[in-house]
């Protein structure tokens, strides 16, 4: 038995040398050995659940509670809580809670993990796209998992996502030979993708800033030229069915809105792949959030005409979001 | 829980020092601890269901003890068909119940009627075909006399629920598995190392094998109609590789945990695609299925024995049963049915066992006739698993139909170059293997330990570089 201990403890250092070191360079910033907030010289894209989840516990206590709360994936980006607060009653304290690449899970998870902790929600706005409505499960993959604080999932499964990336030899290579001679080779294209979002924070209130808005500011005309060489309307719909699950999932978001008095809206994304809402499903978010509360942007319209009006094929920018509010608070356009 | 899950990985260690440190000297402990173990592990997925286990395990323990008392035919029959109603009624509810609802309400429908139904929405039991066959098996032993009942009840319990085969097999029988549960266990070196040589392979086949196949034969078989002739044969071989590698790695981790603990299990898969005919591969495929169908329906129906037309029910009932075993869809079915279909002419002709052995025994490269052989029951079994991975009967045929067109002789559209190497390597590996209970029992053990360590280190590498997607198990649904 002795020996067989030993064997095996012998065969194992290296996996243990790799569990280490990869807790100790903690790339996605989820093992708290730093800080969990992005900033300059981040190698990876951080997990945007574990960011908000962290920055959210962490305000909680400190300033005043968050009451209004915005969200949904990446594209939820474009609404500012600055620019939202306006819209909102006096005092209202707006926090942006997304994750990156979130589905209704994240976003259903996140409403409920408000509720358990006491919070109020007096108002909230999702952002939503029929995208996040085909895997209805937690993504396990280290940029998009939902934090297990917010998922009620597994927290071994969690952070073993975050180890697990370290023991791919092809990783491994690509994340140091980047970190030594600090240069992007094409080799690393699909294994360490570089990243042009959420590259600043605001720590009250959780709004990314890009820094793409920099450059588009300080060259728009080549910027887009740039981007309609290679921008692409992709027209072809997939059909996600709507399942059981789905409609549970809408219906304890509901039932939550509703124990909160929730004033909520949900914004239907201007996508630029112009594909309108599916009317079925439509229907169905009619009768389980009532029409006066969803706003469809999707489909062709003034907002996804234009390609000003987008970083690129999948994420539109502030200005249509300040847009859209005027639009579904005042009924202005 | 998963084999290929952190949560497992923590789990066995800790339940090895507990099992060998802590409770090392008292075996009804060893054994209460396993019971637990097992339990946990099951009830990790659900809990709640954890209660038809112990439900199943209480009635059989009861029929077993009732058997021994009685010699009265009628009762001793009687308490025999308790436990088959029992558990076969928690099969029929849990995963036959709608279909059966379905297609009644159907045939009802086509002669004129109309019959309304609700269908069940319940979600099926982990396993449930599994334990409820193992428990079976011991009702069936106990009642013809050919296994003395247990008056153990922890060891009973912990028999049935024994967790490295409790969700997806192999199906042990009580004859050989529950009599380990009465004996003091030691710690044995070389077999606990080759239990972890058998983990590692186990988990190559299933993350590195099936999970990698999965992702392609999804994608072909879910889009069919988009994809030539040729990429649906590629897709229909992708996923011949996937359940071979999901299922045999399922049974190859289970066996090598049993042997951390100091059990036996029995073998499950032989290299099944090595075979030279039907008959020979259903002799290497799932073997603890197919060998409890033979002693406990084949044979009580005859057999081989008796007239043409009674082997040809025989065997026809036999492959059906064993493919509706698999689930409540016609799909299975007609698997079953496809497979009878090929085996009947060697029964017929008495060649079914012919291919006894191990293919080119004692030599390194087959005969050109062996290939041959080997090769056109592998096409046969690609060809019958079409009907076992589809969604129904006509996704089935129409992926068929969509094979023999015009765009059969087209490049494949699909043809990941690296997953193909990989599969290369495991079947020249498997090969070398095949005379083993697993393919890499012997290979390298001569070997100079650094040698020896790195083959498995690149073994870890591949695990680690090319997991794929796919997660879970395809028996589980089963």
């Amino acid at each position: 038995m002795k020996n067989f201990i030993t064997k095996i403890l012998i065969f194992i250092i290296p996996f243990l040398l790799i569990l280490i070191i990869s807790i100790i360079e903690d790339p996605y910033k989820v093992f708290n050995t730093k800080t969990y907030f992005p900033a300059d010289g981040n190698i990876l894209e951080l997990n945007a659940s574990v960011i908000k989840t962290e920055l959210y516990l962490q305000n909680r206590g400190r300033i005043k509670n968050y009451d209004s709360f915005i969200f949904g994936n990446s594209r939820s980006d474009a609404f500012k809580c600055e620019s939202w607060k306006k819209f909102l009653p006096n005092e209202s304290n707006p926090f942006h809670f997304e994750g990156m690449g979130e589905n209704l899970f994240g976003v259903y998870k996140k409403i409920k993990f408000i509720d358990l902790q006491g919070d109020t929600i007096k108002n909230a706005l999702i952002i939503l796209d029929e995208e996040m409505l085909g895997n209805l499960n937690n993504i396990i993959y280290p940029p998009y998992i939902t934090h297990y604080k917010v998922s009620e999932e597994s927290m071994f499964v969690f952070y073993w996502q975050f180890i697990k990336i370290f023991y791919k030899p092809k990783f491994l290579i690509s994340y140091y030979d980047f970190k030594i001679n600090k240069k992007y080779k094409p080799y690393m294209k699909k294994i360490i993708p570089k990243f042009k979002y959420r590259n600043q924070i605001n720590l009250d209130n959780g709004d990314f800033k890009y820094s793409l808005d920099k450059e588009i500011k300080r060259d728009s005309i080549s910027y887009y030229n740039n981007l309609k060489r290679i921008i692409i309307r992709d027209t072809n719909k997939i059909n996600y069915k709507v399942s059981e699950k789905e409609i549970f999932m809408h219906s304890e978001i509901t039932k939550i809105f509703d124990k909160h008095k929730t004033n909520y809206k949900i914004i239907l994304s201007p996508l630029y792949n112009q594909i309108p809402f599916s009317s079925k499903r439509k229907l169905i978010l009619d009768s389980i959030y009532k029409p006066n509360n969803i706003f469809d942007f999707t489909g062709i319209n003034e907002y996804t005409e234009k390609i000003g009006n987008y970083y690129e094929a999948s994420h539109y920018r502030p200005i249509v979001a300040n847009q859209i509010l005027k639009e579904i608070y005042f009924n202005k356009k | 829980m998963l084999f290929n899950s952190i949560d497992f990985a923590i789990f066995l260690p800790i339940l090895f020092i507990l099992y060998w440190f802590v409770f090392k000297k008292n075996l009804k402990y060893q054994n209460a601890l396993l019971l637990f173990a097992s339990y946990i592990f099951y009830g990790w997925w659900d809990w709640r269901f954890l209660s038809l286990i112990i439900f199943s395990s209480f009635i059989d323990y009861f029929v077993g003890i009732q058997l021994s008392k009685s010699n009265e035919k009628t009762k001793r029959k009687l308490l025999l068909l308790t436990s088959i109603i029992v558990n076969l009624g928690f099969l029929g509810v849990f995963k036959y119940f709608n279909f059966f609802a379905e297609n009644f309400a159907k045939a009802f429908t086509i002669l004129g009627g109309n019959f309304e139904y609700s269908s069940l929405n319940i979600i099926l039991p982990v396993g449930i075909s599994f334990y409820t066959f193992q428990t079976l098996s011991y009702s069936i032993d106990v009642y013809r006399r050919k296994l003395e009942p247990t008056k153990d009840i922890i060891a009973f319990f912990a028999f049935v629920s024994f967790f490295p085969q409790l969700v997806a097999g192999p199906i042990e029988r009580a004859t050989n598995l529950l009599p380990q549960f009465y004996c003091y266990r030691k710690f044995e070196y070389n077999k606990a190392v080759d239990g972890i040589r058998q983990i590692l392979w186990g988990l190559f086949k299933k993350v590195v094998i099936a999970d990698n196949c999965a992702e392609f034969a999804n994608e072909i078989f879910n889009n069919y109609c988009d994809y030539s002739g040729s990429t649906l044969i590629v897709g229909a071989v992708f996923f011949t590789f996937q359940i071979y590698g999901d299922f045999s790695g399922y049974s190859d981790i289970a066996i090598g945990t049993s042997r951390l603990f100091g059990f036996n299990l029995m073998q499950n898969f032989a290299f099944p695609y090595f075979s030279r005919d039907i008959a020979e591969f259903w002799r290497r495929w799932h073997i603890s299925l197919s060998t409890w169908f033979r002693d406990y329906l084949y044979i009580p129906l005859g057999g081989s024995k008796g007239s043409t037309m009674m082997k040809i029910r025989n065997t026809f009932i036999i492959f059906i049963i064993s493919g509706f075993w698999h689930g409540a869809n016609w799909t299975f079915i007609a698997w079953g049915a496809i497979n009878a279909v090929f085996f009947l002419p060697l029964l017929l002709s008495k060649n079914n066992r012919r291919n006894l052995g191990t293919v080119s025994e004692g030599k390194n490269i087959p005969s050109i006739k062996e290939v041959f052989s080997i090769i056109l029951t592998f096409g046969l079994t690609v060809f019958a698993w079409i009907f076992f991975r589809s969604e129904d009967i006509f996704h089935a045929c129409n992926y068929i139909s969509k094979i023999f067109t015009n765009t059969l002789f087209l490049v494949p559209e699909i043809r990941p170059k690296e997953l193909v190497l990989i599969i290369l390597g495991f079947i020249i590996i498997e090969w070398f293997g095949r005379n083993e209970k697993h393919a890499i029992e012997k290979l390298g053990t001569n070997w100079n330990r650094f040698f020896r360590w790195s083959f498995y280190y690149l073994i870890i590498l591949c695990i680690l570089e090319f997991n794929g997607k796919e997660q879970v198990f395809i028996y589980f649904q089963f």
